[in-house]
């Protein structure tokens, strides 16, 4: 059997179409491995919210529950906790953008506050990790929805909707210029920029620095980063143990 | 030189750690000349466009060449999942079930991971569902579907969001679809969204239940879909 270095010296030799190859191996077997790791006791596996409502109705369920949930048309799903290190990406980004903004025109938000997406036949309702709104609406307080920037910083049990299915819908936005997904446990930052008819860009390593241009600011990676890979030092600690 | 296979074969040795280093790497050597392919544009160092992000057309070359099937969303490619057992039997039991029905309708069964292609606005999207039933012959292409009746998808643990999310939400924007059917794999669980009810999901769990599907006139017995199947509970 390869060893890690003998793979890592054998990938140096391939096409980029083969190393596609192997990338998307890895991410089937993560994909598998994902399932045997998640902690959550099985929560969402057809035990899922059977209720279905208007989006109204979802709104003013919202206001009581002491849970959140995602809507999308009409059905309603429940959101898992935070793990540390996200938390810490989602706060070392708010607090970067919040120093670097102009003062004045835009405003960032982070976690718990609702995107609402109308469109055509689609209703529906996201919580986004963190929102960059230029365009302050005082129709609804509940929500906004017209963002310029939204971010996901992604978690094992959400990864692939925060990929495929918000990825698609934060598109139908009008006003969305940029989706920025944070992966969580290696430096890795991916942007989809409308402008580029959402051709992903990828941003990684230690001396990388992620350019946001839908608001004009390039923030460091270490910068990002700062104190999650902390939290990955553990993690990997518990899993040697 | 090692070959592609024992690279996939060493793969699912390694452990989560580092498969995440090695995925880490892969991406780093996107940005570096390799040497399998000496001509590279240009790039700012650490940032590249994904080397995964292809057109349709790339996609279904791609799914020619490649022994793994993928599923396609706008310009993104995703491996699929094997499936179980429990997934084939429910999937088999289905399609049997409904392939005589059909057909006497002059309409055709698809299953086995057939492509379904779905363009909408700025939206291209193609999935492999479980099993589909088609009754307009003159909108197949030769490797897809853009027009089917009903879809039919087992669930896996791995894939039920997605299946209860994502793909409702594109497959309602298929015109001809008039049924969307959910199978749960590890329980006897079925979920029929219909287009003639808004889309609002029925529930099917007792066994001495009938799963109706209006689309095609038939009611379908829980106990002969999860016929053979282990551990429905």
């Amino acid at each position: 059997m390869l060893t890690l270095d003998e793979i890592h010296e054998a990938l140096r030799h391939l096409t980029l179409d083969q190393r596609s190859t192997v990338e998307n191996w890895l991410d089937e077997l993560d994909r598998v491995s994902i399932q045997s790791q998640v902690r959550e006791a099985r929560p969402l596996y057809f035990k899922a919210d059977a209720r279905f409502m208007t989006l109204e109705e979802f709104l003013e369920l919202e206001e009581r529950s002491p849970l959140r949930h995602e809507f999308v048309n009409g059905a309603i799903f429940a959101m898992n906790g935070a793990t540390v290190a996200h938390q810490r990406i989602v706060r070392n980004l708010s607090t970067a953008i919040d120093t670097r903004l102009k003062p004045g025109r835009c405003e960032v938000f982070s976690s718990g506050l609702k995107v609402v997406i109308q469109r055509k036949s689609n209703e529906i309702s996201y919580y986004p990790d963190l929102i960059v709104d230029c365009r302050p609406d005082t129709r609804d307080t509940r929500y906004l929805r017209d963002p310029k920037l939204i971010v996901e910083v992604l978690s094992p049990s959400t990864q692939l909707i925060d990929r495929r299915e918000k990825l698609q819908n934060y598109r139908r936005i009008d006003s969305v210029e940029e989706y920025v997904i944070v992966t969580q446990d290696i430096r890795r930052v991916t942007v989809y920029p409308r402008v580029e008819c959402w051709r992903p860009r990828v941003y990684w390593g230690i001396d990388a620095a992620v350019e946001l241009r839908s608001i004009d600011l390039t923030i460091p990676l270490a910068e990002l980063y700062r104190g999650a890979e902390d939290a990955w030092q553990s993690r990997s600690a518990r899993s040697e143990q | 030189m090692h070959s592609l296979d024992e690279i996939h074969a060493a793969l699912k040795q390694l452990t989560v750690d580092q498969r995440i280093t090695l995925g880490l790497r892969l991406r780093e050597l996107d940005g570096i000349p390799s040497l399998g392919n000496q001509v590279r544009e240009d790039q700012p160092a650490h940032a590249s466009s994904d080397p995964s992000f292809m057109t349709l057309e790339e996609y279904f070359e791609l799914e020619e060449k490649t022994p793994l099937r993928h599923e396609f969303i706008n310009g993104a490619v995703f491996a699929m999942a094997a499936p179980s057992l429990n997934h084939n039997r429910i999937a088999s039991n289905l399609l049997l079930a409904i392939h005589p029905h059909v057909k006497r309708d002059g309409c055709q069964v698809f299953w086995s991971g057939l492509k379904v292609v779905i363009r909408q606005d700025l939206n291209e999207i193609s999935y492999c569902p479980d099993v589909m039933v088609d009754c307009r012959p003159d909108t197949r292409g030769t490797h897809y579907l853009r027009e089917p009746k009903l879809i039919a998808e087992v669930m896996s643990p791995s894939t039920q969001l997605i299946d209860r999310r994502e793909k409702l939400q594109n497959y309602r924007l298929i015109e001809s679809l008039e049924e969307y059917v959910l199978l749960a794999e590890n329980e006897r669980h079925v979920i029929v969204y219909s287009r003639a009810e808004d889309w609002k999901p029925r529930v099917y769990s007792r066994l001495d239940a009938a799963v109706e599907l209006r689309s095609i006139d038939m009611q379908l017995p829980m106990i002969e879909l999860y016929d053979d199947v282990e551990r429905p509970d």
